[in-house]
């Protein structure tokens, strides 16, 4: 069983280097010759199967329309392969850029179809998705888009598009595997932080110290509210106590916060990461200043999307190194 | 392990296109109606109606929401449905059992149609049904709708794999006139040069039917009324002139053996003997399936050529020619025949006593009335001329319907009823040869025919089915006499008016009265070229085999047929095709190159107009200078030009549709 399955990996593999050679990733495919397969679909088989016996009951009784017949179906067949690869080629594919997700989150990745011909009944679909199908009207550019489910945090690609048709008689099937050269950025997953990861140090009058060196102007605490941003929350205290209170801040509104890698030792990176991107998130929402604390990069504190995208993305794209 | 392939064939599926896109089932189910309904005609009445029932319920479940039949129903009814055929047919295997379970089967599976894969399935068992139909049936009408029904089947086929399934018929009744109109010259080639085969793969069962038209024996007292079949006997394609009307005597079988009621064929009593003058007339006879195996020819044939031999059966004094087996194909051959003839002077005594025989008993009258006037003859000839002088002044009728006669047949038709038709006549002028002691016999055949105006055919039918004698002289030989003939016009009975309307000849005396209209209807008319068309039809498509092959590549130049030849030849046009699909469908038109040559034609066609552009002068002034001269011009030109500037300025190309578009709108522009 395992060999079997190391065998196919195996032809898998080489399928896949020998695919990478014959249509290498790009951004905007044009589908011709190289790139287009064409083989008989089922139904061709069994139609092929039907012509024989047709063939074959005509030569018997020598009747010459049961001959005539056989013979248009024929012509039919075999016209029918130009139609199905003609479908297909000079399909133009042009990758477009990917909204970024967070992790688990559905993506879709879209691209722009132009056709001179027409291209009909097309099927696409990434590997092992199930495929939608779409109609493109000649001479027009049409947007497709493909969903896509993200997993894991980072740059996501897809693989290769598998484009197929088997218009206009369903007899042979015209496929391709492209790659548009696709990728997307997956943030973490946003999670909320549960209480016990927040670092539990003693090392409370340090950071409170830490705190107004760094231009908070730290006040007291009150118990929490619903709906108090949650980087306020005085974690040290929680811990302390399984009460939460709200850090309360004297300055208005604008005061700056940071979003520090370290709060929350202990937890294993990738909860760490995701915790992060909830109080970016959230820290956004509340449209304060904040900046993050990364063990390889500060971003100083800012607010609006250009900045959240920042942060995002350096989260995303963290590598777990150690601080220099 | 289980659960993940099901997860696998469950993703396949809906990969697959569903069925209930609009027009997609009912495209389907009128496939299928059409496809049967020829079919009904040979099918048991039981199985016709179950399919039907079938085809009701599925269109009920389409259009009412009625219910789908479970699974255990569909099985039972199937297996109900196999019982019964083999019940009906005694085998499941032979060819009416096939067809009647075929029928079935496809019907059935309608009830079954849920997924794409049934969809294709349910199209490619129609097709094959379709050419199940041929085995039946290759009229020109059938092949029409056949035609038909396979653009139907290729719609729905094309209807199966559109995204909007038969939303549009008119766009997808587009695609399939197109597809079906590409594909007509390979389907032609093949047909054409596709090898065949000189004999069947395996003996196809003859079918038992009882044929109309001439048969082995003749007994007329026993008939009261003889229809008039119009069916096709045989077509006559004369080579020069064809012969007048009152020659045209299609001698099929000899009758020299009576019993006092039946005459049935004699035993050949030698070879033939025939002296002929005269010019001789070459004609080509297609015999359509009689089921028997006997041939026709003109009287008096000296020798015949077919590809059956008939040389081999014909040597007899009877002159009639026997194949070795039924007639039960279309067959053509040829034959040379010479209106003037001697044919066998000499009499061998077994061919006397033959020709002389008679019962020993009964028409006594008869017997005695003839014997009396041969005494009063002068000679042979004499006695015969009196006999239809007898039969012209006597109140003889010509009728399709005559009484049945009684115990002595002869007698009481030549004294007492007079009433008959042609074999009657023939029946009791040999009796009365015979009794006087004069070599006779009855000869069967065919007399007359009618040309057809489109294609100079002679088309001899059912009805002119014919019945004369040969009377035998010893300076003559055998000479024919149709005593049917010698009737008065004025005593043909109203309803033989068709036959003796095609017969006319016959009865073409000086006492004639028009008593028939001839008129030419546009039914007939219409008639005359349907049967053309048939003819040619037949000749040149449902006979088409390795025969016509041979003569085919005889008139290309090729001296030899070989399979060889007929495959290189087909390869050869298959690649011209070919590459005529692969130019037509793949080669990509430059929108550009056509965008430039669009522009150009409009300065052109301008140019003559009087217009013409400045070698200095940019498309935009041009169309300035364009709209000051004329308006109409203005309005086709603008677009042209936007086009081409925004071609070749901003690199827009234009879709080909909207060239075409384009293109119109400039030719319709007059110079």
């Amino acid at each position: 069983m395992l060999g079997i399955i190391t065998i196919k990996s195996h032809i898998q593999n080489r399928i896949n280097s020998w695919l990478e050679k014959r249509i290498p990733a790009n951004q905007e495919v044009i589908l011709g010759h190289k790139q287009l397969f064409i083989f008989s679909s089922r139904s061709g088989w069994v139609f092929g199967a039907i012509l024989l016996l047709m063939l074959i009951g005509a030569t018997n009784y020598q009747n010459s329309l049961a001959f005539m017949l056989t013979f248009f179906l024929m012509a039919i067949g075999l016209l029918n392969i130009f139609q199905t690869y003609r479908n297909l080629s000079g399909l133009k594919l042009t990758g477009l850029s990917a909204q970024p997700v967070f992790a688990g989150e559905e993506t879709k990745f879209p691209f722009l179809v132009e056709t001179e011909r027409g291209c009909l009944s097309l099927g696409f679909g990434f590997e092992g998705t199930i495929q939608t199908w779409a109609d493109f009207a000649p001479g027009k550019n049409k947007k497709i888009e493909i969903k896509f489910k993200t997993l894991r945090r980072g740059w996501a690609r897809p693989g290769r598009i598998y484009l197929n048709s088997e218009y206009p008689l369903g007899l042979m099937r015209c496929w391709s595997y492209i790659d548009l050269d696709q990728k997307v950025l997956v943030y973490p997953k946003p999670i909320a932080p549960s209480f016990h990861h927040a670092k539990n140090s003693g090392a409370e009058d340090e950071d409170l110290n830490n705190a107004k060196q760094s231009g908070e102007d730290y006040q007291e605490s009150r118990r929490y509210n619903p709906g108090d941003p949650l980087p306020h929350i005085d974690w040290k205290v929680y811990a302390r106590t399984d009460n939460l209170y709200t850090k309360k801040f004297d300055e208005p509104q604008g005061k700056e916060e940071w979003i520090d890698w370290d709060e929350f030792e202990g937890a294993e990176m990738e909860l760490r990461l995701s915790f992060l991107c909830y109080l970016v998130l959230e820290a956004e929402k509340s449209q304060q200043p904040y900046g993050l604390k990364m063990p390889n990069k500060t971003i100083s504190p800012a607010v609006g999307s250009s900045h959240l995208q920042q942060c995002l993305e350096q989260l995303a794209t963290f590598s777990g190194g150690q601080r220099v | 392990m289980f659960k993940r392939k099901e997860s696998k064939t469950e993703k396949k599926r809906e990969q697959r296109l569903p069925l209930n896109r609009p027009g997609v089932i009912p495209s389907l189910i009128l496939g299928q109606v059409l496809v049967i309904s020829p079919l009904f005609l040979f099918l048991p009445l039981w199985v016709s109606l179950l399919s039907v029932l079938a085809i009701i319920w599925r269109i009920g479940c389409h259009f009412k929401g009625w219910i789908l039949p479970g699974k255990w129903i569909r099985l039972s009814l199937g297996l109900l449905g196999a019982g019964a055929i083999v019940i009906e047919h005694h085998s499941l295997f032979s060819k009416e059992a096939g067809l009647s379970l075929f029928v079935m089967m496809s019907s059935f599976r309608l009830l079954e149609l849920k997924r794409y894969r049934d969809g294709m399935n349910s199209v490619f068992l129609s097709l094959f049904l379709l050419t199940v139909n041929f085995l039946y049936n290759q009229t020109l009408f059938i092949a029409i709708y056949a035609a038909i029904t396979l653009f139907w089947l290729l719609l729905s086929l094309i209807g199966l794999q559109s995204l909007n399934g038969i939303y549009d018929l008119k766009w997808v009744g587009k695609s399939t006139g197109k597809l079906l109109l590409y594909a007509v010259p390979l389907a032609f080639f093949l047909f054409v040069l596709f090898p065949r085969l000189a004999n069947p793969l395996w003996q196809v069962p003859e079918q038992n039917s009882a044929g109309s038209g001439v048969s082995d024996s003749m007994s007329p007292g026993d008939i009261s009324s003889l229809s008039l079949d119009d069916e096709l006997a045989f077509m006559v394609k004369f080579k020069n002139e064809i012969p007048e009307p009152g020659d045209l005597y299609w001698r099929g079988l000899v009758f020299g053996q009576f019993d006092g009621f039946v005459w049935s064929r004699s035993n050949i009593l030698g070879a033939s003997d025939v002296e002929v003058a005269g010019e001789p007339l070459d004609y080509q006879i297609t015999l359509e399936p009689h089921k028997r195996s006997w041939l026709y020819f003109l009287d008096m044939t000296q020798h015949a050529s077919s590809k059956f031999n008939a040389s081999k059966f014909r040597n007899n004094e009877q002159y009639v020619y026997q194949l070795p087996a039924k007639v039960n194909k279309r067959i053509r051959y040829e034959g040379v025949s010479y209106l003037s003839y001697k044919a066998n002077v000499q009499l061998t005594e077994p061919q006397r006593q033959q020709y002389l025989q008679l019962p020993d008993d009964g028409n006594p009258r008869s017997r005695e009335w003839a014997q009396k006037l041969l005494t009063e003859s002068a000679s042979t000839e004499d006695f015969i001329q009196k006999i239809l002088k007898f039969i012209f002044e006597s109140p003889f009728y010509y009728t399709l319907t005559p009484p049945l006669l009684e115990e002595d047949v002869i007698d009481d038709f030549w004294f007492n009823s007079r009433k008959g038709f042609c074999e009657h006549y023939a029946s009791n002028l040999v009796f009365m040869a015979r009794a006087a002691g004069v070599p006779a016999r009855v000869v069967v055949g065919y007399q007359g025919g009618k040309k057809n105006p489109y294609n100079d055919y002679l088309v001899i039918r059912q009805a002119d089915a014919h019945a004369w004698t040969e009377i035998w002289s010893a300076d003559r030989g055998w000479f024919r006499v149709d005593p049917t003939a010698a009737i008065h016009p004025s005593r043909v009975e109203q309803q033989a008016a068709r036959s003796y309307r095609q017969r006319q000849p016959l009865f073409d005396s000086e006492v004639f009265i028009d008593w028939v209209q001839e008129n030419e209807t546009l039914f007939n008319s219409m008639q005359q070229m349907m049967e053309a068309i048939n003819t040619s039809w037949q000749q040149w498509v449902i006979e088409y085999n390795q025969g016509s092959q041979r003569e085919f590549l005889k008139w290309m130049g090729f001296k030899n047929y070989s399979w060889e030849l007929l495959i290189r030849l087909l390869v050869g046009s298959c690649f011209l095709v070919l590459l005529a699909w692969a130019f037509l469908l793949l080669y990509n038109r430059q929108p550009q190159d056509e965008t430039v040559k669009l522009y150009i034609r409009l300065c052109e066609k301008l140019e003559r107009l009087g217009c013409p552009r400045k070698a200095n002068e940019g498309p935009l002034d041009y169309q300035k200078r364009i709209t000051q001269r004329r308006n109409e011009w203005a309005e086709i030109s603008k677009p042209i030009i936007e086009t081409y500037i925004n071609y070749r300025y901003t690199n827009q190309r234009p879709s080909l549709d909207n060239l075409n578009d384009l293109r119109k709108s400039l030719n319709a522009l007059k110079i």
